[in-house]
């Protein structure tokens, strides 16, 4: 054939067709698109977490604040009271000071709290005469400072009752949960309690120190997870779309060791079961032709070779689903510090920290091949995880006291598991991440 | 919005930035589409398969890794090539190269896009994906040939036929637009 076009033709026709405006209804297109995209997520689960721990700390914020103001108002209310019948008080101690047993404290061991115990009918009858005499509002007639043993308070000097200026001391105390109560104190004058028996009370140095605490709870992932033995990295970075982490249970034990009357420390030993969901589908189209492909022929009668004629070819489709469930369980180590405030049996916490985890499994399996866009061959794997790993996990809670020693506890956490510390190779964007609830039971031991 | 801002939008599924993203590369994928389909509504249905891929997978596409342009490309691309396989039929006709033809040294000239796609749809589908791959996309013989399921001297024999039928439609597009003027 006679050249008839100029040798840069090919390059011309790459410049066309790289250049020129395609005019097409986009918006067409665009609508047609959209219906086959799936709907936008209204909002991610977490943020719902964080909203409601959020609202959470808020109310029980409140209802502390609100519960402290009630007592103030109250100890304004009785220092009013005491101070109007200050003159009439000496007159009724002196009535009780050949009845009741009494102890006189220094003011350097001056209680901030105090515990009253049962009333007894004489105790009663007492108080309702001082109530007439002085107006004064007690809610109960024994108090007790916060000493822990019986024994203690003998070595306490007991000071004669004053016979001309009393002291007074007025408590209040509305459940055996509450931890402030108002002491007035004339300036000066030993205070007077009536000590009849010894109940342990926390206060700022007498508190439980040791706790424990079993729970229970469910998380749910929001990221998924990559910490994979190095020799299956790339293929698994590579897919990580297909690998669904479903929702996680947690089993654990925590000690709680008490620093202060609010703040503990706490450790223990957790099982995490994760589980994640691998779908997979793959089809595959080889074909063959023989025309072009392979030279076919045979021998004619004449022992001449014939060639196959005509247009062959076979296509070949292998479509292949897979879909598995892998289990994984992490032993994880809490260390975590704790902040816990009470009023009356409601109360609420915070608590933060790392935690250290660690898995070592050969169950599961995965599959080796994973083109995003293309359909190559796939070959199941069985998995091998080995993982040492750090956590920072950031909770908060509200507790029920179902006495002074037992608590009912519930929690929302998120936990968000940082990247393996042992495999060098290991140097993934994305890790684990849940948010969860548990519930569990808490015991002091006094 | 930049591109960064567009993709990280479409992750989390954000309708306006992908409206956003498909009007400001649709014209590149649609150019992309014509030059493997046989007509306009089959390159229609690549560039609509190729954007549902690209929103719904968007979370593995890494900026480090390449530009979004050439993601995108890869994309429609494979789209096209996944169809040609579907509908997988090898050159059934033998082109007569031996008439020879005669054409002016311009009859590139006179051709608009338009007309070399029309040029390129008259080629039968193994010559023109062979053809677009190398000669457009630049693939090499090895890729193509890994591509279409081919060996590489398929390849060649493809691009080499491909590209003298070519020669052949453009002369005669030529001829035809000569006589054309010639009745006005």
């Amino acid at each position: 054939m006679r050249k008839i076009l100029p040798n840069n033709w090919e390059q011309f026709i790459k410049r066309s067709l790289m250049g020129y405006e395609v005019q097409w209804e986009e918006e067409a297109l665009w609508e047609a698109i959209e219906q086959q995209l799936p709907e936008p997520k209204k909002r991610r689960p977490f943020l719902v977490v964080y909203f409601l721990l959020g609202t959470l700390l808020l109310l029980s914020s409140v209802y502390y604040l609100f519960g402290k103001f009630n007592d103030e108002q109250i100890a304004r209310k009785d220092r009013t009271a005491i101070a109007a019948q200050e003159k009439m008080l000496p007159s009724i101690v002196d009535k009780e000071q050949s009845q009741i047993k009494r102890i006189a404290i220094p003011p350097e061991d001056q209680a901030n709290s105090v515990r009253f115990d049962s009333d007894t009918k004489q105790d009663l009858k007492q108080r309702e005469k001082i109530r007439q005499e002085t107006n004064l509002a007690f809610t109960n007639t024994k108090a007790v400072v916060g000493y822990e043993t019986l024994e203690q308070l003998p070595k306490l000097p007991i000071a004669p009752l004053p016979t001309t200026s009393g002291a007074v001391v007025q408590f209040y105390l509305r459940s055996p949960f509450q931890q402030s109560i108002a002491i007035d104190k004339i300036p000066d004058q030993p205070l007077l309690y009536e000590a009849v028996k010894i109940v342990k009370k926390e206060t700022e140095n007498h508190y439980p120190k040791v706790g424990i605490s079993p729970y229970i709870g469910i998380s749910f992932p929001h990221r998924k997870f990559i910490a994979l033995h190095e020799s299956a990295t790339e293929q698994i970075k590579n897919r990580l779309q297909y690998e669904q982490p479903l929702e996680s249970i947690e089993m654990g034990i925590l000690l709680d060791l008490k620093f202060h009357k609010n703040w503990s420390f706490q450790f223990g030993l957790e099982r995490q079961q994760l589980t994640e969901r691998l779908d997979w589908q793959s089809s595959r189209q080889s074909s063959f032709n023989i025309q072009s492909d392979s030279a076919y022929f045979y021998f004619d009668d004449q022992n001449q070779k014939q060639y196959l004629a005509g247009e062959l070819a076979a296509v070949e489709t292998v479509t292949r689903s897979v879909r598995n469930y892998n289990r994984f369980t992490l032993y994880n180590i809490p260390m975590l510090l704790h902040y816990q405030q009470r009023n009356k049996r409601l109360g609420w916490r915070i608590s933060g920290g790392a935690i250290f985890n660690f898995q070592h499994t050969f169950e599961g399996r995965f599959l080796e091949n994973n083109a995003l866009l293309e359909t190559n061959v796939i070959r199941e794997r069985g998995i091998y995880r080995s993982h040492l790993g750090l956590a920072w996990q950031l909770g908060a809670g509200i507790d029920y006291a179902i006495s002074p020693t037992t608590q009912l506890s519930f929690q929302l956490y998120h936990r968000d598991f940082l990247h393996p510390v042992t495999s060098k190779n290991l140097n993934f964007e994305q890790h684990y991440a849940f948010s969860g609830m548990n519930i569990g039971m808490r015991w002091y031991f006094n | 919005m930049t591109i960064a801002r567009l993709i990280e939008g479409c992750k989390k599924q954000d309708r306006s930035c992908q409206k956003t993203l498909y009007l400001q590369y649709v014209q590149l994928a649609s150019r992309i589409s014509l030059r493997y389909a046989r007509d306009e509504h089959e390159a229609k249905d690549i560039v609509q398969n190729a954007f549902v891929k690209v929103f719904t997978k968007i979370k593995s596409y890494k900026a480090r890794k390449g530009t979004f342009e050439s993601w995108l490309s890869r994309i429609v691309i494979n789209e096209a090539l996944q169809l040609y396989r579907k509908q997988q039929k090898y050159a059934t006709w033998e082109a007569d190269f031996s008439e020879e033809l005669e054409a002016s040294p311009d009859a590139l000239d006179k051709l608009q896009a338009e007309d070399i796609l029309k040029l390129l749809r008259k080629l039968p589908d193994g010559y023109r994906l062979v053809f677009v791959l190398f000669v457009v996309e630049g693939y090499t013989h090895q890729e193509i040939a890994k591509e279409l399921g081919i060996n590489t001297s398929t390849s060649r024999s493809q691009l080499t036929r491909a590209k003298k039928l070519l020669q052949k439609f453009i002369t005669e597009q030529n001829s035809l637009e000569h006589a054309k003027d010639f009745t006005k």
